[in-house]
């Protein structure tokens, strides 16, 4: 959408009256016919495409209240006749997944809030103190993105296992911060880098330390990339699957992707209800936390690969 | 501020060293003694025919993936780049598939496409296509079948990626290409895809990349099969060292997998930096 504000000269045609100034103003705004029209239209193709898009979830969704003999109806229904909790029952009461839940949600928090804490540090001191270092900071960064997991799954096996602590959390945690530090560097970078050298300075010119400087001025500034940081790691950790199952092999360790991976890939006779009722429950914390960020995580997102 | 520094290269350069230094030798994934055998792990991998399957695979999964997310996201992020009703709650909500964990992905298709409950199975069926009505368990189609759930999965990436750089094109341009008499598709071809173009090649790069290592869509699908059919080489890499404990063939196999990588990732650091230029 065009602002006016962000063209150095606007052409009178081309002045776009916004929807507040027209509230501000009182002016009853009536867009043409053909514009109205273009929109209904536009409107029906992105519902459309939304539709498709999201069908498999919608139907994992429903599906999860069908009872089981439901799920083999001929042809396919698409609410269920008859609606149960039946299958969250199930999974709470007869499965260790609230286990798993909490396992998963310890381990990608701390993942999560470590990795952030630790690359904003970096960050700053990549930007900040010019030292040789830094595009080769950034160029390592650019390498672990690209590392396959699968390989790095091998060192890490062998190292936890000659140190004793295969199959435990703290491992697992201590192994995602490999993947939470570089996602946090890259997603916090431009916005430590878009904060003026002049702020700062005129800072340590008022008497602040190096450090004040980076708690009062840098922190604030930060803010949003920070959340978005936190909760992009987080989901990422949240949704990992590879490493868990590599390094974890207790069951009640398990995170939620193991838990519902072992339901489909271990036991050929399975409910397909409780096995959608596990997905509804490892969907719901990522998209409940997309909510609250969707702007940051869209902007850090394609900070990384759009800087232009 | 230093230290972590280290740390962070210590994280990431001592797994790789490590990597290099086992696909030299013979070992168990549990230790042991080990014996350097110089590049002989590297002659019997290439040597077996799964490697070269492997190969191929990866290859038509990569850029099969690349291609169908390239295009169906180019598509998307055009549509929602117009204006309609409710485009922000669209926009965000596109999102949805790119951020469920993997397994949710693959439990929904396991789901749809089994042939007693599944829905797409119903209607694959109905249609009377000459589809497979599940095709996981088929030669010929368990490999488009994880290319589209992979695709399903990560298009929406794209999607922003795409969107992020749209709305960073001036509506002057259109304005003027109107004013010349230009239709709609003559401004695409002339305009928007133009200015797409360095924001395609890199992002195509980098899921060219993640689709290349991608493990958990094949592994929780199909797990490498039918016949090997959807074999790639991460599959190979966590069958050899976790499946038959062959760290030496295992780790030889992800060397060579890492050197393909580096190849993908050198253009992409010097598109970036192009880019960078172009935009200092």
């Amino acid at each position: 959408m065009m602002s006016y504000r962000d063209e150095q000269h606007v052409s009178p045609a081309a002045i776009v009256v916004t929807k507040k100034w027209a509230k501000q103003h009182g002016v009853r705004v009536t867009a043409s016919r053909k514009v109205v029209q273009r929109k209904l239209l536009f409107t029906v193709f992105a519902i459309g495409i939304l539709v498709v898009a999201l069908f498999p979830l919608i139907w994992m969704f429903f599906s999860s209240f069908k009872p089981n003999p439901e799920m083999y109806s001929r042809p396919p229904r698409f609410l269920p006749e008859v609606w149960t909790l039946f299958h969250y029952q199930e999974l709470f009461w007869f499965t260790s997944f609230l286990q798993y839940f909490w396992n998963t949600l310890a381990t990608a928090a701390t993942a999560s809030v470590v990795g952030v804490v630790v690359s904003l540090c970096g960050v700053y001191s990549v930007t900040r103190f010019q030292f040789i270092g830094a595009k080769f900071f950034t160029f390592l960064m650019l390498f672990i993105y690209m590392l396959p997991p699968i390989l790095l799954a091998i060192p890490f096996f062998q190292i936890w296992f000659s140190l004793g602590m295969l199959d435990s959390l703290i491992a697992l945690m201590l192994t995602y911060l490999t993947i939470t530090l570089p996602f946090a560097v890259w997603i916090l970078r431009p916005y430590i880098d878009s904060i003026p050298r002049e702020m700062e300075d005129a800072g340590r010119v008022d008497g602040c330390s190096q450090f004040q400087a980076f708690v009062k001025i840098i922190i604030p500034q930060t803010l949003p990339g920070i959340s978005a940081a936190l909760i992009f790691t987080f989901v990422v950790v949240w949704n990992e699957y590879l490493y868990a199952q590599i390094l974890i092999r207790s069951e009640m360790l398990r995170t939620v992707s193991l838990g519902i991976a072992s339901l489909i890939l271990e036991t050929s006779v399975y409910s397909w209800g409780l096995v959608n009722a596990a997905g509804v429950v490892a969907t719901i914390p990522v998209l409940v936390l997309f909510v609250f960020i969707q702007k940051g995580m869209v902007a850090g997102l394609s900070a990384g690969a759009v800087k232009g | 501020m230093l230290p972590m520094i280290l740390m962070i290269a210590l994280l990431s350069f001592y797994p790789v060293l490590r990597v290099l230094s086992m696909s030299v030798r013979q070992q168990s994934l549990y230790g042991g003694d080990s014996s350097f055998v110089g590049v002989q792990n590297f002659m019997t991998l290439m040597a077996e025919p799964i490697f070269a399957q492997a190969l191929w695979n990866n290859i038509v999964f990569g850029f099969g993936s690349l291609f169908a997310q390239l295009i169906i996201g180019l598509v998307v992020a055009l549509v929602l780049n117009q204006q309609f009703y409710l485009r922000g709650a669209v926009r965000g909500t596109i999102m949805f598939s790119y951020l469920v964990p993997y397994v949710v992905a693959a439990i929904t298709f396991r789901f749809m496409l089994s042939d007693a409950t599944g829905i797409l199975s119903y209607l694959i069926n109905a249609s009377g296509l000459p589809i497979s009505s599940s095709p996981f368990g088929s030669r010929d189609w368990a490999m488009p079948a994880v290319i589209a759930v992979n695709t399903w999965k990560n298009f929406p990436f794209m999607v922003i990626v795409f969107l992020a750089r749209l709305q960073g094109i001036s509506q002057d341009l259109y304005e003027g290409a109107s004013v010349d008499g230009a239709r709609g598709y003559q401004k695409f071809l002339h305009i928007t895809f133009p200015l797409l173009l360095p924001t395609i090649l890199v992002v195509g790069m980098l899921r060219t990349i993640w689709n290349f290592n991608n493990f958990e869509v094949i592994f929780l699908l199909t797990s490498g099969g039918p016949l090997r059919m959807t074999l790639t080489f991460p599959i190979l890499i966590h069958r050899y060292v976790f499946g038959e404990f062959s760290m030496g063939r295992g780790s030889a196999l992800a060397t060579i997998v890492l050197v393909l990588l580096l190849a993908m990732a050198f253009v992409y650091w010097k598109l970036y930096e192009k880019m960078q230029e172009r935009t200092e």
